[in-house]
C-alpha cells in the first residue's frame, strides 16, 4: 500500500473527505445528510489516510484518542436532551432557536443539530477507532 | 420547507411534568458519566471515582423511581414528545424499578470490591466504563417500553460484556469470548428476527400496543410460533436448558469481578425480558408456551445441580448453580399465576444478590489459596475463619435453606406448583435444591474444612498461595458482608420484599395500568 | 414482490446456517455477517414492499399524506445495521486474537477454557 501516488494523494483526499464529511453534516438539518453518513465519510478519510501513512501518523493527526471523541460525542448527544427539561416537553424533543445574524437573516440553531454533531463525533471516533485497530493488527 | 414547530405540534404530547423525567436518570446518569471517563481514560484515579459516582447516581434514581412507582402507578415518558406508539416510549412498572434497584445495588458493591480485584492496567483498558456502559445496557433492558429499543439495550449490554469479557487478552478469556460472542449474537439476532416477524404481522412496536394488536390479531398460528422464537432467543441470554453451554465455557475466564457482574446481573436480564414479553405480549402464552417454560426449567434445573455436582472448578460449580437458579425462575414464569410471579420475582432478587455474593467470595477464596481448582483449596476455617462463615451463610442461602433469603421464594414456587396441581414440578423443584445442596456444599466442605489441599491429612493446617493483606482484605469483604446481611434480612424478615414483589406480579397480571400509561391516558 | 424478497430471505438463512455449522470460526464469523444481512432483509420485507413517495411531510401539509413508503422498517434496519457492524468488527478482531493466541480456527480444538474430560476421583475425592 505505499506507493507514491497514494502516499502524495491521500493527505489531500483526507482534507477533501473530512470537508464534504462536514458538508454533509450540516446539510443533514433540512436535507439528506446528517451526522451518520458525515461521521462515516470522516472515518474514511482517516482509514485511508491510515493505509497510505500509517496507524501513527492518523493518531497524531488526530492528537485526541478516538475512543475520546466517542465519548465526547455521547456527552454531546446527552446534552442536547438537557434545553427540553427546561422547556417542560418529553426528552430530545426538537427545540429550535432563531439566532439574528444582524442582517435580517436568522440562523437556525436546535437541538437535534447539536445531537447529530455529537453523532458525528461519535461515528467518527468508533470507526476510526476499529478500522485502526484493525489496520494495527495486520 | 415547511416551519418545523407547525408539523411537530401535531405528534406533541401535553406538557410534561418534570417528575416523569425520573425515568431517564438511571439511564442517563451512567450514560453521561461513562461518556466522561472514557474522555479521562488512561487517568486510573480518576475513573474509579467516576464509576462509583455514576452508580450512585443510577442508584439514586432507581430509589426515587421506585417511590414513584410505589405512590403513582407506573411511570412513562416518550421520547421527544410523540404521541406513544410512534414515539419510543419508557415505561416503569414495579417489576422494571425492583430490578432496576437491585441492578444498581449490585453494581456499587461490585465496584467498590473492584480495586482489590483490578490493576491499573485493566482500569486504563477501561473497565470502569464498560461496567457503567453494562449498567445504563440492563437500566434500557428493564425500564423500556419498546420492542425494538429493548433489542438495542441487550446490544449495549452485549457489547460492553464483550469488552469486559477479554479484558486482559489472555488466552482462556479469548476462547471463552469466542464461545460467549457467538452464541449471544445468534441469540440477539433470533430476537432481531422474532421482532421484525412481530412487527410484520401486528405493525407496532410498542409493548402496550403489542398488547392489543397481538389480543386482537386472528394470525394465532405465526403468533404461537413467533412466542416460541421469543422463548428461544431469550432462552440463550438466560442460559436455559438447551442453550445454556456458552455460560459454563465463559464465565470462569475473566476477571471475578467481571464474572461476578455477569453472573448476577446478566441472565436476569433475560429472565426479566421473558417475564414482560410473556405478562404483556403474549398473555397466554399463545399456544403451549408455557408448558415449555416449565418444562424447560425442571431440565434447566436439573442440569444445573448435576453440573454443580460434577465440576472440578469453584467458578464452574458456581456457573451451574446459576443456570439452576435461572431454571427455577423458568418453571416460575411456568406456573404463570400470581403466586408463582411473586415467587419468581422475589427469586430473581435473591438470585441476583446471592450469585454476585458467592462470585465475589470466590474471588476472596481463589486469591488466598492461588487457584480456583476446588482440589487445591484448603484450611480457610483456619485461615479466615470469617471469611468461611460468609461462605457457609451464602451457600445455605443459594440451597434454599433458612435463615436466609432463598428458603421463601423456594416454598412459595412449591406452593403455587402444588396449587395448579404440577405435582411433579414440586418434585423437580426439591430435587434440584438437593442437588445445588451437594454441589455447593461438597465445594464447602472440601475447601473450608479439609487442612490444605487434596492430599493434606486431616487436621494439618498448610496455608497455600499468598496471605492477603489486611487492607485489602477489608475492601474484599465489605461487599460480601453487605451481601450476607442483606440476604441474612431477607430471610428474616421477608415480608418486607413479599409486599413490594406482591404489587409487582400485580403488575404483570394487571397490564391495563401500563398500556394506559404507556398510551397516554395520562 | 414480497413474495420474492421472502424466497430469498428464506435461502441466505439456508446459506448462513450451513456456514454456521463449520467447525472453522472464521466460517462462522461470515455465516453471522449473512444471517444479520438476511435479517435486515427480512424487516424490509415485512414492512410491506411499495414504490410510493418518500415519507417526507410536503410543504404546507401539517401531517402525513397517504401512499407513502413505510419509513419504520428503513429505521430499524439502519439501526440494525449500525449495530451490527460494530459487533461483526468486535468479531472479527476477537476471532483473529483468537487465532493468534490458539493456533487453531477449528472450534473442537478450542478446548483451554473447557478441557477435556478429566477423571473427578483423581482430582477431588
Amino acid at each position: 500500500m505505499n506507493t507514491v501516488i497514494l502516499r502524495t494523494i491521500a493527505p489531500a483526499l483526507t482534507a477533501l473527505m473530512i470537508l464534504f464529511s462536514l458538508f454533509v453534516l450540516l446539510r443533514g438539518h433540512n436535507e439528506p445528510g446528517g451526522g451518520f453518513i458525515g461521521g462515516l465519510i470522516a472515518a474514511s478519510a482517516m482509514a485511508l489516510f491510515g493505509i497510505a501513512s500509517g496507524v501513527q501518523a492518523v493518531r497524531r493527526a488526530l492528537y485526541f484518542h478516538p475512543v475520546s471523541l466517542t465519548g465526547f460525542g455521547v456527552l454531546m448527544a446527552a446534552a442536547s436532551g438537557i434545553p427540553s427539561y427546561v422547556n417542560k416537553v418529553p426528552f430530545l424533543s426538537g427545540i429550535w432557536w432563531k439566532i439574528p445574524l444582524g442582517n435580517g437573516e436568522y440562523f437556525d440553531l436546535s437541538t437535534p443539530m447539536i445531537f447529530d454533531i455529537g453523532v458525528w463525533f461519535v461515528v467518527v471516533g468508533a470507526i476510526t477507532a476499529i478500522t485502526l485497530t484493525l489496520e494495527e493488527v495486520e | 420547507m415547511a416551519d418545523p414547530n407547525l408539523i411537530s405540534e401535531a405528534m406533541r404530547t401535553a406538557p410534561t411534568l418534570l417528575g416523569e423525567w425520573n425515568i431517564l436518570v438511571p439511564m442517563l446518569g451512567p450514560l453521561v458519566v461513562a461518556a466522561v471517563s472514557v474522555m479521562f481514560r488512561g487517568k486510573d484515579r480518576i475513573q474509579f471515582s467516576l464509576a462509583l459516582f455514576g452508580t450512585l447516581i443510577a442508584l439514586a434514581g432507581s430509589v426515587s423511581l421506585f417511590f414513584d412507582v410505589l405512590f403513582n402507578g407506573p411511570q412513562s415518558l416518550t421520547m421527544s414528545g410523540w404521541i406513544a406508539p410512534y414515539g419510543i416510549a419508557f415505561t416503569a412498572d414495579m417489576v422494571s424499578v425492583i430490578f432496576a434497584f437491585v441492578a444498581s445495588l449490585i453494581t456499587l458493591l461490585i465496584i467498590l470490591y473492584s480495586p482489590a480485584d483490578i490493576d491499573k492496567a485493566f482500569v486504563k483498558s477501561g473497565n470502569y466504563t464498560m461496567v457503567l456502559i453494562l449498567l445504563v445496557g440492563i437500566h434500557g433492558s428493564f425500564m423500556t417500553g419498546d420492542i425494538f429499543n429493548l433489542y438495542v439495550w441487550f446490544e449495549v449490554i452485549l457489547i460492553s460484556s464483550f469488552g469486559l469479557l477479554i479484558l486482559g487478552g489472555e488466552k482462556i478469556q479469548l476462547d471463552g469470548a469466542v464461545k460467549y460472542a457467538f452464541i449471544n449474537l445468534l441469540g440477539t439476532t433470533f430476537f432481531l428476527i422474532a421482532v421484525g416477524l412481530l412487527y410484520g404481522i401486528t405493525g407496532t412496536l410498542n409493548f402496550a400496543d403489542l398488547y392489543q394488536k397481538v389480543a386482537d390479531s386472528d394470525a394465532t398460528g405465526s403468533l404461537a410460533i413467533l412466542s416460541i422464537m421469543f422463548l428461544f432467543a431469550f432462552g440463550i441470554k438466560s442460559a436455559a436448558f438447551p442453550m445454556y453451554f456458552w455460560l459454563p465455557a465463559a464465565y470462569h475466564t475473566p476477571r471475578i469481578t467481571v464474572s461476578a457482574i455477569f453472573g448476577g446481573l446478566l441472565t436476569k436480564v433475560g429472565i426479566y425480558a421473558l417475564i414482560r414479553i410473556f405478562s404483556i405480549v403474549f398473555p397466554d402464552g399463545n399456544g403451549a408456551a408455557f408448558e415449555i417454560f416449565t418444562i424447560l426449567g425442571a431440565l434447566t434445573v436439573l442440569v444445573g445441580g448435576l453440573g454443580s455436582i460434577a465440576q472440578v472448578g469453584l467458578r464452574r460449580m458456581l456457573a451451574y448453580v446459576l443456570i439452576s437458579g435461572v431454571g427455577m425462575l423458568m418453571i416460575g414464569i411456568g406456573i404463570n399465576t400470581p403466586l408463582a410471579m411473586l415467587a419468581t420475582i422475589q427469586y430473581a432478587v435473591h438470585s441476583m444478590l446471592v450469585m454476585t455474593g458467592l462470585y465475589l467470595i470466590a474471588g476472596v477464596i481463589g486469591r488466598m489459596a492461588g487457584s480456583f481448582e476446588i482440589s487445591k483449596i484448603g484450611g480457610i476455617v483456619m485461615q479466615y475463619p470469617f471469611v468461611a462463615i460468609c461462605y457457609f451463610g451464602l451457600a445455605l442461602a443459594v440451597m434454599g435453606l433458612p435463615p436466609f433469603s432463598g428458603l421463601w421464594p423456594k416454598l412459595m414456587m412449591v406452593q403455587a406448583a402444588f396449587m395448579n396441581g404440577d405435582h411433579w414440578l414440586v418434585a423437580v423443584i426439591l430435587v434440584g435444591s438437593f442437588l445445588t445442596i451437594g454441589g455447593v456444599g461438597r465445594a464447602g466442605i472440601q475447601m473450608i474444612w479439609r487442612g490444605g489441599d487434596i492430599d493434606t491429612p486431616d487436621g494439618q493446617y498448610e496455608p497455600r498461595g499468598r496471605r492477603l493483606e489486611k487492607h485489602q482484605l477489608n475492601i474484599m469483604m465489605l461487599p460480601i458482608v453487605i451481601i450476607f446481611l442483606l440476604t441474612f434480612l431477607l430471610g428474616i424478615f421477608p415480608e418486607f420484599l413479599i409486599q413490594f414483589a406482591n404489587l409487582a406480579a400485580g403488575d404483570l397480571f394487571n397490564t391495563d395500568l401500563y398500556v394506559k400509561n404507556t398510551l397516554g391516558g395520562l | 414482490m414480497e413474495f420474492y424478497l421472502a424466497i430469498l430471505v428464506g435461502l441466505i438463512f439456508a446459506v448462513s446456517t450451513y456456514m454456521m455449522l463449520s467447525r472453522s470460526v472464521i466460517r462462522l464469523v461470515l455465516g453471522v455477517a449473512l444471517l444479520g444481512n438476511a435479517v435486515n432483509l427480512l424487516i424490509f420485507t415485512v414492512g410491506r414492499v411499495t414504490r410510493e413517495i418518500p415519507p417526507i411531510i410536503p410543504n404546507g401539509f401539517k401531517g402525513m399524506i397517504t401512499g407513502i413508503a413505510n419509513p419504520l422498517p428503513q429505521a430499524l434496519i439502519l439501526t440494525a445495521i449500525v449495530i451490527g457492524f460494530a459487533l461483526f468488527s468486535f468479531v472479527l478482531v476477537l476471532t483473529y486474537r483468537a487465532y493468534e493466541s490458539l493456533g487453531t480456527d477449528n472450534s473442537e480444538e478450542m478446548r483451554i477454557a473447557e478441557p477435556e474430560d478429566v477423571l473427578v476421583s483423581e482430582l477431588t475425592y
